[in-house]
């Protein structure tokens, strides 16, 4: 571009199409990345699976603990000696804490699912804070350390995405939504189970309904048949 | 799903690949819109490109397109489907390496592909060689979203299509045309219209198509099926109209029929406190146990209504106020019916009539802002007693003589309770343009305006006393439950009503929701019985006398329509050549001259 020969007129006749550019350009960038920021969406850490070459699987329980159905799914973890990821409601920990001690003793991780199981997506932004870090607080106590948190009901819009990406919280996801909080029978979640049993699964089970503890014998016996081992939910690297 | 699993299956082998895609995923949007700011703003202009202001005003509107067809979307998802996400995440049900965390919203249709495809379709448009580039990075787009798992196959290819269609369309608007370069440096154009009936056919295609594969999934499909069977439900004429939308008069034709029973009955009669059971008259019961069958009667409404009506100081009293809550289609409809009292006759009563008509419409929906239509009848209670000679035949019990029906979009009100043109000022005209309006012709005919012909003058009076057997009965014949002490009475007794124009036919007022029959007219006797003879001598210096043909008698039962609120459009047609084309003469090897229309 020569600007030397360009009359007075001609310059600022550049310069303004040359700055209109630069200005709708950074208009263009700044409003995409308010739109879908791209912070949370790169660098949030988050599990789904346990990887494509892995030869195990993560039992997942949401909603615990429950004074009716958590002995039951302990007692049949516990039978099938198999170690499950507890994702726990912190007020539930509040309410029945000798629940949350069990968890522990028979060697279960505890991971995050909010204090009061609200839909993150419902509540106001500023409400993530306490519903998040009341209950890591909370299992703290019960004396376990995780960076681990499951959204209620899956509920997560970009607001709890950038709570998350700030806070450096790793969202445990899942890769097979068994759709046991409906009530379903034993079989029908066993057959849900080991359908699409792929190494690396990670299973989503509830805890709070009665034929998921009936269901864990035969959800045990059904991976171990494919060789295939239990494990906790590992922390994010 | 297959396609999904194969893609998706390949993301986390390649630590390379995975980061490329996953800037170009955050970064492809604002690339091409920046492309399409420099083409615009910085490329040097070339010879027959589009004009730039053009191309950013079909960007503007294609990408107000897109966000519209996501706001419809989301509001047909809440509003019909209750739900909050018409299609979950891959990574909600499937097993999915995620390579981005996106949100777990509404997957259908990719907004973001949506408008990567707009965009692409735009740079097109303005830079025809640069379709070759950005064609293939939409396609890098979708198979993106796809890779890191975020979408599934037909939401990608549901948005690159309608925003594709988007973007033609809008740039039809703009009247630019979209071009395909060829190889031998020509281009090939397609013209501005077909491009956009095409664009727009595609896109009412793929949004049926979506439509329907949502409809056969077992989740949605009962569902839209249910609104498809309401929607036609609504739409069937007949029977079922009348029982939902329920206007007085298919009310009162149906409702004097209509087997009652005796909690109705007993119902009213408790329900009415000033004016009871001895004043009620059969149709305001027939009209009770009407809408006491539809879903919503609503005796607080009525009981409003009532005491606004009687804070009115009407000349006529009031003999029954009814408010319904009937359901048209899916939305409410609240209709009211008002009876009263109209116990004279006479030019000075029919205006009396139209202003306390006037004045219960005008309160009415003043006070009920949810009220959509009201009826208003005017009756005679015939007691039954003889008078003077008429020619008048009534039954005895309750004669309505006058009917009007205005819904409440057939007023402009301006500022609450004021109109247009005043009701006291002018009854007549007003109801007549604004209402369905029933007037018994020969008791109020003077709220009309005069009629254009006159009306035949009876060579004999009817004979004022008929036997019982000659009387026409009232086609609501009475049920064969025992009814109260005003139903009318199969023998017809006459009474004597003083009449401006007495007709030849003796027929009692008993049918008010029919329509009054076209007055005869005098064409049959001018014609047949006696055809004017022609004057024999002609007057030799006359002016032609133009003899002005007698007006037909209005047929129109209902109201005028209003006028048109806008002026019509002016179709412009110059400018509109002049902006397709424009007219070049040309001569040929014969030397023939030719005018032709190029197009631009």
């Amino acid at each position: 571009m020569r600007l030397v020969g360009l009359l007075r007129s001609e310059k600022i006749k550049l310069a303004a199409r040359y700055g209109s550019f630069l200005l709708v350009t950074a208009g263009i960038w700044i409003g995409y990345c308010a739109w879908r920021p791209p912070a949370p969406m790169l660098g949030l850490r988050h599990i789904e699976h346990l990887g494509h070459d892995s030869s195990q699987v993560s039992l997942t329980i949401d909603d615990a603990p429950h004074p009716f159905t958590t002995p039951l799914l302990l007692a049949a973890l516990k039978r099938a000696d198999v170690k499950a990821t507890f994702f726990v409601v912190g007020d539930g920990m509040r309410l029945y804490p000798e629940l949350a001690r069990r968890i522990v003793r028979d060697g279960h991780r505890l991971a995050n699912h909010s204090q009061y199981h609200h839909n993150l997506t419902r509540i106001p932004p500023s409400e993530h804070a306490h519903e998040i870090e009341t209950c890591f607080a909370a299992i703290r106590r019960a004396g376990q350390q995780t960076r681990l948190f499951r959204p209620p009901g899956g509920g997560m819009n970009r607001e709890v995405m950038q709570y998350l990406y700030d806070n450096d919280v790793t969202l445990a996801w899942w890769s097979n939504n068994v759709g046991d909080w409906s009530p379903q029978p034993a079989w029908e979640i066993v057959r849900r189970v080991e359908g699409p049993l792929r190494p690396g699964d990670i299973l989503l089970l509830h805890d709070a309904v009665t034929s998921t503890p009936q269901a864990i014998p035969a959800i045990v016996k059904a991976v171990r048949r494919r060789n295939l081992d239990f494990v906790v939910m590992p922390e994010a690297q | 799903m297959q396609l999904f699993y194969l893609i998706n299956g390949w993301a986390g082998r390649n630590d390379f690949a995975d980061a490329a895609l996953r800037l170009f995923y955050v970064g492809a949007v604002p690339l091409l819109a920046t492309a399409l700011a420099a083409i615009l703003i910085l490329a040097p202009r070339r010879e027959k490109a589009p004009s730039r202001w053009q191309v950013a005003l079909a960007a503007v509107l294609a990408i107000g397109l897109c966000a519209l067809t996501r706001i419809a979307i989301e509001a047909f998802t809440c509003q019909f489907l209750n739900t909050e996400i018409l299609s979950p995440r891959p990574f909600v049900t499937h097993y999915t390496t995620l390579l981005l965390i996106e949100p777990n919203d509404n997957s259908f249709p990719c907004p973001e592909v949506m408008i990567a495809a707009t965009l692409a379709v735009l740079i097109w448009a303005a830079l025809p060689t640069a379709g070759i580039v950005v064609a293939p990075a939409v396609l890098l787009f979708c198979f993106t979203r796809l890779f890191c798992g975020s979408n599934y196959v037909a939401d990608v290819a549901v948005g690159a299509g309608l925003g594709a269609c988007w973007a033609a369309l809008s740039l039809a608007f703009c009247r630019i045309s979209i071009q395909v370069p060829l190889r031998d440096g020509r281009s090939l154009v397609w013209r501005v219209r077909p491009q956009a009936f095409l664009s727009g056919g595609a896109a009412l295609l793929i949004t049926a198509g979506a439509f329907f594969s949502f409809a056969s999934t077992p989740r949605y499909g009962p569902i839209l099926r249910d609104l498809w069977r309401g929607s036609t439900a609504t739409a069937a004429p007949a029977g079922s109209t009348a029982k939902r939308a329920a206007p007085l008069e298919t009310a009162l034709m149906m409702g004097a029929s209509l087997p009652r029973t005796a909690e109705h009955e007993g119902g009213e009669r408790d329900g009415r406190d000033g004016q009871d059971a001895t004043t009620l008259s059969p149709i305001a019961a027939a009209l009770r146990s009407r809408t006491a069958g539809l879903d919503g009667h609503l005796p607080r409404a009525e009981e409003l209504l009532s005491k606004a009506l009687g804070e009115l100081n009407l000349s006529h009293r009031i003999l029954g106020v009814e408010v319904a809550q009937v359901r048209a289609g899916h939305s409410p409809y609240r209709c009211a019916a008002v009876y009263f009292e109209v116990r004279r006759s006479g030019v000075a009563e029919r205006r009396r009539v139209a202003a306390t008509t006037a004045a219960i419409v005008k309160r009415a929906f003043h006070i009920d802002a949810q009220l959509q239509n009201i009826d208003v009848v005017g009756a005679i209670l015939n007691d039954g007693s003889p008078r003077n000679a008429s020619p008048y035949v009534f039954t005895v019990g309750e004669v309505p003589v006058f009917t009007a029906s205005v819904q409440r979009g057939n007023l402009r009100i301006i500022n609450g309770p004021q109109w247009v043109n005043l009701p006291n000022v002018d009854p007549g005209l007003w109801l007549r343009a604004r209402s369905r309006l029933y007037i018994n012709a020969r008791v109020l005919p003077a709220s009309l305006p005069p009629a254009p012909t006159p009306l035949p003058t009876p060579t004999a009076q009817p004979t004022a006393t008929p036997s019982p057997t000659a009387t026409p009965l009232p086609t609501a014949t009475p049920p064969p439950t025992p009814r109260p002490t005003a139903v009318p009475q199969p023998t017809a007794t006459s009474r004597p009503v003083p009449t401006v124009r007495p007709t030849t036919t003796p027929n009692p007022l008993t049918q008010p929701t029919t329509r009054p029959k076209p007055r005869p007219t005098n064409k049959p006797l001018t014609r047949g019985v006696a055809p004017i003879p022609k004057p024999a001598i002609k007057p030799p210096l006359k002016p032609p006398v133009k003899r002005v043909a007698p007006r037909r008698p209005v047929k129109r039962q209902y109201a005028r329509p209003q006028r048109r609120a806008t002026p019509r459009r002016v179709y412009r047609r110059s400018i509109k050549r002049r902006a397709r084309g424009y007219w070049s003469t040309y001569y040929d090897r014969y030397g023939r001259r030719h005018r032709v229309f190029r197009r631009r």
